[in-house]
C-alpha cells in the first residue's frame, strides 16, 4: 500500500506547496501592507532571517515556540520601523535603503546568532489532517503547521480590511494618492512608517517558520533568497492578499517539483526543475505584462511607477 | 591584484565616457530623468532602456567571470556571496557615477576581504564586519537627506 508509483510526485507537491509556502506568503503579505502605502520595502530578506535568528533564541530560552514567533514579530517590528522612519527622511530612495537593511539584518542575524546554531530549541506543532487516509505520504504532506492556517485567515482579512475598513481606505489612499490623502490631513509619513513596521512584523513572523518548523534550525544558509523572491510574488499577485496566497502555495509547489521527481527515480535536470519557481514567476510576469500602462493594481505612489 | 581590478576599472572609464560624453549617454540620462521630456523628443525609449539593461548584464556576468577566473579557479556553489545586492547599493553611495564607483567598490571590497582577519586580530565574534557594513549602508543611505541642506553639498551645477 505504501507503494503509489508516479502518484507520489502530486503527493509530494501538495505536501512541498502546504510546507514551504508559509514564509513566502507572511513575507507577501507583509509586502503588500507595505507597497500598498507606496513604499517598497526590499529588505524583507534581512527581516526574514532576523526573524528566524530571534525567534529560534527566544523559544529555545523560553522553551515555548509561540514566544519565539512573537519575538520574531517584535524584531521584524523593528526593522521595519527603522525602514520606514529612514525612509521618512527627504530624498532618501526606499530600494536603496532596503537593500541596506537587508545586508544589516542578515548581518545582525549572523553576528548576534551564533551561539543558536548547536542547541535544539522546541518547535512548533503541526495539525495533522490525514488521519482518514492510510497512505503514510497522504498523511505525512497534509501536515499542516498553525502559522498557515493563520497565514490564509490573514490573507482573506487583509483582502476584507483594505476593501472595507477606514484603515484600508487611508492605506491605498497614501499609496494611490498621496496628494489626495495630504488634502484629506492624512500624515503620509506616519501611515508608510507604520504600514512597513506591520508588513516587518509579518516578515518575522514568516522567518519564525524557518527556524522553529520547517527546515527547523537556525543556521546561516537558512532563507536563501525567499524574502526577496515573496517580493516578487507580491508584483505577481498583483498587490491583491488572496491572490498572494495563492502565488506562494503555487511557487512552493513548484519548488517541491525538483525533489519530488528525484524521490521517484527522475533525477535529470534536477537543478534545472529547482529552477522551476522561477521559471514560473518569469513566464507568468512576461505573459501578463504590458508596455502600454502600468500594472493593474499598482499603487500609484510606488517609486517605481511615478 | 589579478586582472580583474583593470578591467573593472577600464569598465568605469569606458561607462563614463559613453554616459557623460556621447549622445547616446545624454539620450539615456533624459530617459531616466524624464521620459516624458524624453518622448516628446522622439527618443526610443524602450530600446535605450533594454540596451541599459544590456550593458548592466553584461557588467554583472563580467564580474562573474572574473570571479570564477581569476579569485576561485572553479565554479561552485560558493560563488553565491551576495556581491550583487552589496553592487546594487555600491552605484547607489557613488551617485550613479561610473568613475565614482572605483573608489566606492575597492573601499567595500577591502573592508569585506580583510574582515575575516580583523575579527580574528581582535578576537570579534563573526559577522561583525557583515554588521558594520550593513549600518554604513543605513548611514550613507539616510545622510542623502543632507544633500542640497547645506552649502558644501550644494550642487555644482545643475543635473542634467
Amino acid at each position: 500500500m505504501s507503494d503509489i508509483g508516479l502518484w507520489g510526485v502530486p503527493l509530494a507537491v501538495l505536501g512541498g506547496a502546504l510546507r514551504v509556502s508559509t514564509p513566502f506568503l507572511f513575507v507577501s503579505l507583509g509586502e503588500t501592507i507595505t507597497e500598498r502605502s507606496g513604499r517598497i520595502n526590499l529588505g524583507l530578506e534581512g527581516i526574514l532571517v532576523m526573524g528566524a535568528m530571534s525567534g529560534y533564541a527566544v523559544s529555545y530560552w523560553t522553551g515555548s515556540p509561540w514566544a519565539g514567533v512573537l519575538a520574531a514579530g517584535i524584531a521584524g517590528l523593528l526593522l521595519g520601523l527603522l525602514h520606514g522612519l529612514i525612509c521618512n527622511l527627504p530624498r532618501v530612495n526606499d530600494i536603496a535603503v532596503g537593500i541596506g537593511i537587508m545586508l544589516f539584518g542578515t548581518g545582525l542575524a549572523f553576528f548576534l546568532g551564533k551561539p543558536f546554531i548547536q542547541p535544539k530549541a522546541p518547535s512548533l506543532p503541526s495539525i495533522s489532517f490525514g488521519d482518514w487516509s492510510s497512505l503514510p505520504q497522504l498523511q505525512s504532506a497534509l501536515q499542516v503547521n498553525p502559522l498557515f492556517l493563520i497565514g490564509i485567515a490573514l490573507a482573506f482579512f487583509l483582502a476584507w480590511a483594505f476593501r472595507s475598513t477606514r484603515w484600508g481606505l487611508v492605506v491605498r489612499m497614501v499609496g494611490d494618492n498621496s496628494d489626495a490623502a495630504r488634502a484629506m490631513g492624512y500624515k503620509l509619513n506616519v501611515v508608510r512608517t507604520l504600514a512597513t513596521a506591520a508588513g516587518g512584523f509579518l516578515s518575522g513572523i514568516g522567518g519564525s517558520f524557518l527556524s522553529l518548523y520547517y527546515p527547523g534550525s537556525w543556521s546561516e544558509g537558512l532563507s536563501s533568497g525567499q524574502g526577496l523572491m515573496a517580493v516578487a510574488l507580491v508584483i505577481f499577485a498583483r498587490w491583491n492578499p488572496v491572490n498572494c496566497f495563492f502565488a506562494a502555495l503555487l511557487f512552493g509547489g513548484a519548488g517541491s517539483l525538483g525533489p519530488a521527481l528525484q524521490s521517484v527515480g527522475v533525477t535529470t535536470g534536477y537543478y534545472l526543475f529547482n529552477a522551476a519557481p522561477y521559471l514560473l514567476t518569469l513566464g507568468i510576469m512576461i505573459a501578463t505584462c504590458s508596455t502600454r500602462h502600468a500594472l493593474a493594481g499598482a499603487p500609484g505612489e510606488l517609486s517605481i511607477n511615478r | 591584484v589579478h586582472w580583474g581590478l583593470a578591467f573593472g576599472v577600464l569598465f568605469c572609464i569606458a561607462m563614463y565616457v559613453l554616459v557623460r560624453h556621447t549622445t547616446w549617454g545624454f539620450a539615456l540620462r533624459i530617459v531616466g530623468g524624464n521620459p516624458r521630456a524624453a518622448q516628446l523628443a522622439g527618443l526610443p525609449h524602450s530600446r535605450l532602456v533594454v540596451a541599459a539593461c544590456f550593458l548592466g548584464g553584461a557588467a554583472a556576468g563580467l564580474a562573474g567571470m572574473v570571479e570564477v577566473a581569476a579569485v576561485h579557479g572553479t565554479a561552485n556553489a560558493s560563488l553565491i556571496a551576495g556581491y550583487g545586492y552589496t553592487g546594487i547599493l555600491v552605484a547607489f553611495i557613488a551617485r550613479q557615477n561610473p568613475i565614482a564607483i572605483i573608489p566606492v567598490a575597492i573601499l567595500l571590497g577591502g573592508i569585506a576581504s580583510s574582515g575575516g582577519m580583523l575579527q580574528r586580530r581582535l578576537d570579534l565574534p563573526d559577522a561583525t564586519v557583515q554588521v558594520l557594513q550593513g549600518m554604513a549602508f543605513l548611514m550613507i543611505l539616510a545622510g542623502e537627506t543632507m544633500f542640497g541642506r547645506f552649502k558644501i553639498f550644494q550642487p555644482r551645477q545643475a543635473a542634467a
